[in-house]
């Protein structure tokens, strides 16, 4: 039983991963307009198409918890993964009804019991089976694509204006975005790091940096070309 | 609140041979006490030109800078008897001394603020030096130091001095990754410890997140986050061409 199980184990994983529940950006149900985080996401998608599905598991699998608890306890790790917390129920139920956890209920929070009983999800031996295997196999790297360069790729000189105009308007996002990512630490975490999580987690800032740091700079060389192009060829004439 | 470092529409240019480089094209900035801003550009994108302006070194073609409320170009500053602004610079290399032989504590203390007693700036020293982990080299002569520990001296001289502007030029170039976060932790904290208005200029964009407020320098132009409108689409930025001569 043990070797199919683990013979098994590939392609299921396999399957999960086409079968991801990836995240779209999230709407708001009555404008259909995006919401502002999903509109800050839209800009720089750092993390386009990477599923929640495993944080979760790895989550569950550190401490069991229940849903809005793995939630906070996301956002607090990957806050910067822009993934929101309808997601995390939707990776919940996948995994439960895959194996990976199973639901406990427990008797409401307060002392006498009353309030509403919580689901606490726990990982299964299935579960950290598969997580195990997850973070032993090699993953691929995936590919960046951004809204705006698919917009150059289709533009004709009439819409070069507008495009310049994003480019700018994007370039003055990443800094700002740059500048979140400086503020967003406390005085008292700038110090060396000394744990594992700290060290990743310092990792990952600058990683969120360099990233930024490329597109401004591709931005930039972008904005350059354009205008050189735009000024040497009269607006509205086609090739 | 009032700015201890502002420039307004400051272009500065270099000659070369006959030609007019634009090296800083119209900036316009302000830094207010206790802020930390870093400015994060390529090589050759004007960052030297804009420390030495910002320290008051090289005089703008046009624009004005202030510095500590003062502008230093007002007058030729050897005739002025008029108040100096307290500026300290650090440069890459951590600049040239001209005592070689004299230690290192005796160069860091006698940047103590004006008024304060021989022991007082002695420990002040001390302090810096221990801050910036190098308090062991105190009883050397400048001359034996490395480059790496002349830029942590020359930073906690200019530490020492608690200016009311701070300016570093790309420090990290000399340094290695734990030295280049312990330097970025130190000017944070000289920032909100001292009120000082801190300019840091450096080529790795790593280095800024310890920043207040970033900037990135690229064509003599600063690409900054607009203040105006928080959380919305930023203003279009007036389109630099690539011919840069004035």
């Amino acid at each position: 039983v043990v070797v199919r199980l683990h013979t098994s184990i590939p392609l299921i994983i396999g399957i999960a991963t086409v079968n991801t529940t990836t995240f779209g950006w999230p709407r708001c149900r009555r404008s259909r307009e995006l919401l502002p985080s999903a509109r800050r996401a839209a800009t720089t998608q750092v993390v386009a198409g990477v599923s929640a599905k495993h944080a979760v598991l790895g989550l569950v699998i550190e401490r069991p918890g229940y849903g809005y608890q793995l939630a906070q306890r996301l956002q607090e790790r990957c806050s910067t993964w822009g993934w929101e917390p309808t997601g995390v129920y939707r990776a919940l139920e996948t995994l439960s009804k895959e194996g990976s956890l199973r639901q406990q209920g427990e008797k409401g929070s307060s002392e006498s019991g009353r309030a509403a009983p919580r689901l606490i999800y726990r990982a299964t031996h299935v579960g950290e089976e598969r997580f195990q295997a997850w973070m032993s196999e090699r993953s691929k790297p995936r590919p960046q694509r951004q809204d705006l360069d698919l917009k150059l790729l289709f533009a004709g000189p009439p819409d070069i204006p507008v495009l310049l105009e994003q480019i700018g308007c994007e370039e003055q996002t990443c800094v700002r975005e740059l500048t979140a990512l400086a503020n967003a630490l406390e005085d008292s975490q700038r110090m060396r790091p000394t744990t594992l999580r700290d060290v990743v987690r310092k990792l990952h800032r600058e990683r969120d940096a360099l990233v930024l740091e490329a597109r401004v700079r591709w931005l930039g060389n972008a904005r350059l070309t354009l205008t050189e192009l735009a000024e040497a060829r009269p607006p509205g004439t086609r090739t | 609140m009032t700015a201890e470092l502002s420039f307004v529409n400051v272009s500065v240019s270099r000659h070369d041979g006959s030609r007019v480089i634009r090296v800083l094209d119209r900036l316009s900035f302000e830094l207010e006490p206790g802020q930390l801003i870093a400015v994060c550009g390529q090589r050759r994108s004007g960052k030297t030109t804009l420390v030495r302006t910002a320290a008051g070194l090289i005089p703008p073609d046009s624009g004005q800078v202030r510095l500590d409320g003062l502008d230093p170009w007002a007058r030729s500053p050897l005739l002025s008897r008029a108040p100096k602004p307290r500026v300290a610079l650090v440069s890459e290399d951590g600049g040239r001394r001209r005592w070689k032989r004299r230690r290192v504590i005796d160069l860091v203390r006698r940047r103590a603020p004006a008024r304060t007693s021989g022991r007082s700036a002695r420990s002040l020293a001390m302090r810096q030096l221990q801050e910036l982990e190098v308090a062991h080299l105190a009883e050397s002569p400048w001359r034996d130091l490395g480059l790496r520990e002349r830029v942590l001296v020359a930073l906690a001289e200019a530490l020492t001095a608690q200016p009311r502007v701070l300016v570093t030029d790309n420090l990290s170039l000399a340094l290695g990754m734990g030295e280049r976060d312990l330097v970025g932790h130190c000017l944070r904290h000289a920032a909100s410890t001292n009120e000082a208005a801190i300019l840091m200029v450096t080529e790795n964009v790593t280095d800024t997140l310890n920043a207040h407020k970033i900037a990135l320098l690229g064509d003599g132009k600063l690409v900054m986050p607009d203040e105006r409108m928080p959380g919305q689409a930023g203003t279009v930025l007036r389109l630099p061409s690539r011919e840069r001569s004035a």
